[in-house]
């Protein structure tokens, strides 16, 4: 565990109960974890694959989903391993949580290319059209992207801040920006 | 004696959905969030278990189950891990009544967890006795009877847990008597199509061999780095693809990926932490170099897996009857769970579970340590298992 203390990292100010007493949730590969009391999401190791952070800022209510591919099409695997399919789960959650899904907004942060492969690459690198897929479901679904970072070589670890829609990304080695 | 990857699969998704409803429960007792990082299900040759276990304390609970699946289960936990834990629930508690209640409790969820589970999905009643607390050093901690060091192996399903909050890190250990694993699991011949089920009394030999394959690889670093290395240990483990970048967690790491093209065909990973990528390739270059990870070392790191790889591949392919090639090196050095990420998404593409062998090597003196991860494709691995020399598996077993 590297001790980086990203609190001061340029969180919004207007934010007096968020962080300190605020829960932390883990949330795994292929999983999405979704807040209606300001707790603070956290997953890690993204490479290829793509965190989609969503919030419905009016009812404070938000979602981490990490997803390992575009799109399920037939594939085996919960609806969280794939960037559409999770997607639409998160936001059926954050919805049964009290969320407005017309309202929610999205910042989406991963799918690096970490690795050339060389079987199979015609059609682009999984990263890449992870981020194809993450921003088509979410301009079907109206919902706005209001923060990117993705590709790059580096891998990622976030801290999505659901009480004030923060989404704090860092790279191995300490350095973090704040989407 | 055959296992059906699909039964394998779900057997090993109820394991991990029964140490979840542990962790569950432990964590409200804590106050804590605690999470299982990752289930995987292991199969051991019993004389690597007991060099495994060999010294370390546990404490469980043994539970007799009749029905949909028959004999003994051990929970365990080992004993530093449930009286740091029990200390933590009751500050000055962690001795031996709490300890004892607070394990049996735990033992009791998760096996139940799990029990219900899988009488669920087989859809027939499974009783069992009453959990009975056990407390044994070494392989002790087995079932009665079920260790033996003549059988073909133990399957072991090992979670590991950990919390957000706190520093708290351990793992539980679920071991089930081998005869009632495969009577339940378990088949005479193949099934379904090549590829479908995997053929256990040859994984121990395939396991043996990886070992090999791995010395050779300790061997090339020994060889090119002048450090004495040795093999620590190598396990084939089962485990959700998804959870595959847990077993590495985040410590930056530094080294080489390959692609494997053959049969299997499959990710070879060959990682060292960063203060050990330092000195294997400060050991590689003649000259002093700046500190830290530069082009000097990438290129060094990359020529030593490049050779690793082909040491370790080839021991494979010679037991396997197969060929199989590599690409060149690609250089990483990220978070070791990012690392993995691409991988196990193309892996994902087709499979939901995977085969993961990981070979620890090390020096004597602890300061380098490296890591080589393989990640066959597993339909293809399972088949290619099917077609060893049954010579082949008499000759690997026992040691």
């Amino acid at each position: 565990m590297s001790p980086i203390d990203s609190s001061s990292a340029g969180a919004p100010s207007a934010s007096p109960a968020s962080d300190q007493s605020a829960s932390r949730l883990k949330v795994g590969l292929s999983e999405a974890a979704v807040a209606d009391d300001g707790a603070v999401l956290v997953t890690s190791g993204l490479g290829s694959c793509l965190g989609v952070a969503l919030r419905d800022p009016s009812s404070g209510v938000g979602g981490l989903l990490h997803a390992m591919l575009p799109v399920a099409d037939g594939r085996p695997g919960v609806p969280e391993k794939f960037v559409v399919d999770g997607v639409d789960a998160t936001i059926d959650a954050m919805a049964e949580a009290g969320a407005a899904p017309g309202e929610v907004r999205a910042k989406i942060a991963g799918a690096a290319e970490m690795i050339e492969f060389n079987a199979g690459g015609d059609d682009g690198s999984v990263g890449d059209r992870n981020v194809a897929a993450a921003e088509a479901i979410l301009r079907e679904r109206g919902v706005p992207v209001d923060g990117a970072d993705t590709g790059g070589n580096r891998g990622r670890s976030l801290r999505f801040d659901t009480g004030t829609g923060a989404l704090h990304v860092s790279y191995a080695g300490g350095e973090t920006i704040v989407l | 004696m055959y296992v059906d990857i699909q039964s394998l699969g779900e057997f090993s998704d109820l394991a991990s959905q029964g140490a979840d409803r542990a962790a569950d429960a432990l964590g409200q007792l804590a106050d804590a969030n605690v999470y299982v990082d990752v289930t995987d299900v292991t199969l051991m040759a019993a004389g690597d278990l007991r060099e495994s276990f060999a010294g370390r304390e546990f404490v469980g609970v043994e539970i007799g189950l009749q029905g949909g699946i028959t004999g003994q289960t051990v929970m365990a936990f080992e004993l530093d891990a449930a009286e740091s834990l029990v200390d933590r629930l009751m500050p000055g508690g962690g001795d031996g009544e709490f300890v004892r209640s607070g394990v049996t409790e735990a033992g009791n969820i998760m096996t139940s967890g799990f029990i219900d589970g899988w009488a669920d999905h087989l859809g027939v009643a499974i009783d069992m006795t009453p959990p009975a607390y056990v407390r044994a050093t070494g392989t002790d901690i087995l079932p009665d009877g079920a260790f033996d060091d003549d059988r073909q192996g133990v399957f072991m399903f090992e979670s590991q847990v950990s919390s957000m909050d706190e520093e708290l890190e351990f793992a539980i250990y679920m071991l089930p008597e081998y005869a009632g694993l495969t009577d339940m699991l378990g088949h005479e011949g193949p099934v379904g199509e090549a590829g479908d089920a995997v053929p256990v009394n040859k994984l121990p030999t395939f396991n043996r061999m990886t070992e090999q394959g791995a010395a050779s690889a300790a061997d090339n670093i020994t060889m090119m780095t002048g450090t004495e290395t040795d093999v620590d240990v190598s396990r084939l483990r089962f485990v959700p693809v998804q959870d595959v970048p847990a077993e590495l967690g985040n410590e930056t790491v530094a080294g080489t990926v390959f692609e494997l093209h053959g049969d299997p065909s499959g990710y070879l990973a060959i990682l060292f932490d960063e203060d050990s990528a330092e000195e294997v390739a400060g050991g590689m270059i003649p000259t002093e170099t700046e500190p830290g990870i530069g082009d000097m070392e990438k290129g060094a790191l990359r020529e030593l897996g490049n050779i690793m790889t082909s040491g370790f591949i080839d021991g494979w392919a010679n037991v396997l009857g197969t060929s199989i090639e590599h690409t060149p090196p690609q250089f990483v050095h990220d978070m070791g769970s990012a690392v993995m990420s691409p991988l196990v998404s193309r892996l994902g593409q087709t499979q939901d579970h995977a085969f993961i062998i990981d070979s620890t090597v090390r020096t004597p003196d602890g300061n380098v340590r490296c890591d080589i991860y393989a990640l066959p494709d597993q339909r293809e691995l399972a088949a290619a298992l099917d077609r060893i020399e049954p010579a082949a598996t008499d000759g690997g077993l026992p040691r």
